[in-house]
């Protein structure tokens, strides 16, 4: 990801190729992953107003000169919720993609590195995990502990680890049958330094790619689970808490609060959805 | 030949299903705020009070006691008692999981009809269609369920006035009135998933040599596409269909509160907010009991379809 943003940030040929590689769609897709990195970063301060600052008699006012996108529920400001919302938005999501990339490559790397009974016994653990979808694991997270952030993210992140752990293994156990692998062990490299140094950088792209086809699921996901309650908490501003919060103004005829929160939601996760498949693709076209 | 192949299936559901109503009981067990807590409510209530609750409700014994206690009435479909409503928690699942069951058997309809239906019409025939497809179906596979849940009910319930927008009705007819924009809301992405694998893999099988061949020789093309794309096409098509609708099962949590309706996931995270643990622990098994049978009827397709499967044990 970084990789991409910092080629289009330095001009000249370097943009052109990698424009061409990304298409147009790619390239908008990166335009809005910038604009929500920079929304997570300084959307409190580019708020006009104070997000949590409501007014009872503001409640459900259309679109105007002061309030681009007009007011919630309790009068506040959507574009300045929306802007604030951004950060845990996107924050969960990506803590979600770490922790998941890291259990799920070790678990990955375990499993492909000693083969035999520890690949099957992580195999079988992983086929298990499968049968708790990201949404009961977060319901049950929430009734033990409180529901919050942290809850949801614990949840989806062990949610996801089957998928990264069963993706991985065959892309590592592909590797760790190359002829380099093999020079490296009569070498006498252990075990790590041969992961740390070769296997791991060796499988990168295809982590980076996959990663990020994960934080548009994770995007989405934590947006359902806060929508359901069983995340981010009102009044925080958050873009699932907005659509719950503003949910019945639907039946008002008034669906702009709720319609540009979700917006914002379909936008950053097809973005993402689009990149990760460019980031795929050009990981193809390289064998 | 079909049985060692479904007999190892079985068993690898029965193991997850012990795994998991372990996992679901020690979750709650570790919970901070203890069910005596939640049965008291909050009030001080005398030590000797206490331990008659303990006792009547095993609160005194050891975990794997209690575990056992908890899984062999659960496996009898005694799931305990609500803290909230005192009532029988299998009674409460069970007069919620129709409209559950309602709700995902109608989206599976709307899937393998529409998601299957497209996927073929644009594989089959590549142009304007197939395009518009694409645009349309990655745009659709994006977009939240409770996003959708919203948007149907403005254009359809507000706008227009043809279909309800909360509750679940009562008999037949008002009933899938009232579950058709939930169906569709809780379909719409998966329609678009298994239309974009329906459309791939039918491609890729009209690329492959045998086909070229029984073209090129003159086959009429309506047997070509019946007997050799289709054929080979429906055994990724019935796959990922099975899990796309066995997922279903837990995103209706989210439909059921975007349109106020009664059903199993509504219920789950209802009670997980109250803390009311004996239902969240009955509903997260029938949810896991139900998302397992599923995935044991794709694969029972899935051996019926692949010829292969079979072989399984020679070939590997």
């Amino acid at each position: 990801m970084t990789a991409v943003i910092t080629a289009e940030a330095s001009a000249g040929k370097l943009t052109r190729a990698r424009s061409s590689r990304l298409g147009i769609p790619g390239v908008v897709a990166v335009v809005v992953l910038v604009l929500a990195v920079a929304a997570a970063i300084a959307g409190p301060y580019l708020a006009p107003y104070d997000p949590s600052a409501g007014s009872p008699s503001g409640a459900w006012l259309g679109p105007s000169s002061g309030h681009l996108l007009g007011q919630d529920v309790q009068g506040r400001d959507v574009a300045s919720r929306l802007l604030a919302g951004a950060r845990s938005s996107m924050l969960g999501p990506l803590i979600v993609v770490v922790l998941s990339l890291v259990m799920g490559s070790v678990l990955a790397l375990l499993a492909a590195w000693r083969r035999g009974v520890v690949d099957s016994i992580i195999s079988s653990t992983m086929d298990i995990l499968f049968a708790f979808p990201g949404i009961l694991l977060a319901a049950l997270a929430a009734a033990v502990l409180d529901a919050g952030l942290w809850p949801a993210v614990i949840a989806l992140s062990v949610a996801y680890t089957p998928y990264v752990a069963r993706l991985l293994r065959g892309v590592f156990l592909r590797e760790r049958e190359l002829p380099y692998v093999a020079a490296a062990e009569i070498q006498g490299f252990s075990a790590i330094t041969i992961c740390l140094r070769h296997l791991i950088p060796n499988v990168l792209p295809v982590m980076v790619a996959q990663g990020t086809l994960l934080f548009g699921y994770a995007v989405l996901d934590i947006a359902i689970l806060s929508y359901l309650g069983l995340g981010i908490q009102p009044p925080s501003p958050d873009w699932g808490v907005m659509v719950s919060e503003n949910q019945s103004g639907v039946l008002q005829s008034y669906p702009l609060p709720v319609l540009s929160a979700g917006c914002c939601v379909v936008v950053v996760v097809v973005a993402m959805n689009i990149l990760g498949e460019r980031l795929l693709g050009a990981k193809d076209n390289e064998r | 030949m079909h049985v060692p192949f479904l007999l190892k299936r079985f068993l690898i559901l029965l193991a997850t299903l012990l795994v998991a109503s372990f996992v679901i009981f020690s979750a709650m067990f570790l919970a901070p705020g203890k069910p005596i807590a939640a049965l008291t409510g909050g009030r001080s209530v005398s030590p000797e009070a206490l331990a008659v609750l303990e006792r009547r409700y095993q609160l005194d014994e050891p975990f794997l006691t209690q575990y056992w206690n908890w899984l062999s009435h659960a496996v009898r479909g005694d799931l305990g008692i609500s803290i909230a409503t005192r009532q029988e928690v299998s009674e409460l699942i069970a007069e919620r999981s129709g409209i559950t069951f309602a709700l995902v058997l109608y989206a599976s309809v709307l899937i393998v009809v529409i998601g299957i239906g497209l996927g073929m019409l644009a594989g089959l025939r590549p142009g304007r269609l197939d395009t518009a497809l694409i645009v349309a179906t990655s745009a659709a596979a994006a977009i939240p369920p409770f996003l959708s849940a919203i948007v149907l009910t403005m254009i359809f319930a507000v706008s227009l006035g043809w279909l309800p927008a909360l509750g679940a009705g009562d008999g037949v007819v008002e009933r899938v009135e009232h579950l058709t924009l939930p169906a569709v809301a809780l379909a719409l992405s998966s329609i678009a998933v298994v239309a974009r694998v329906t459309r791939a893999s039918i491609r890729k099988e009209a690329g492959r040599e045998h086909v070229q061949t029984a073209i090129s020789r003159g086959v009429p093309r309506r047997g070509v596409i019946t007997r050799h794309v289709l054929r080979n096409a429906a055994i990724p098509i019935t796959t990922s269909t099975g899990i796309t609708i066995a997922s279903l099962i837990a995103v209706s949590a989210v439909v059921e509160t975007a349109f106020s309706l009664n059903g199993l996931g509504q219920y789950l995270i209802v009670s997980s907010n109250s803390k009311d643990l004996a239902v969240v622990q009955g509903i997260a098994l029938v949810l896991v009991l139900a998302f397992v049978l599923l995935n044991l009827l794709v694969d029972i397709a899935y051996a019926i379809l692949d010829p292969r499967v079979n072989l399984g044990a020679k070939a590997a």
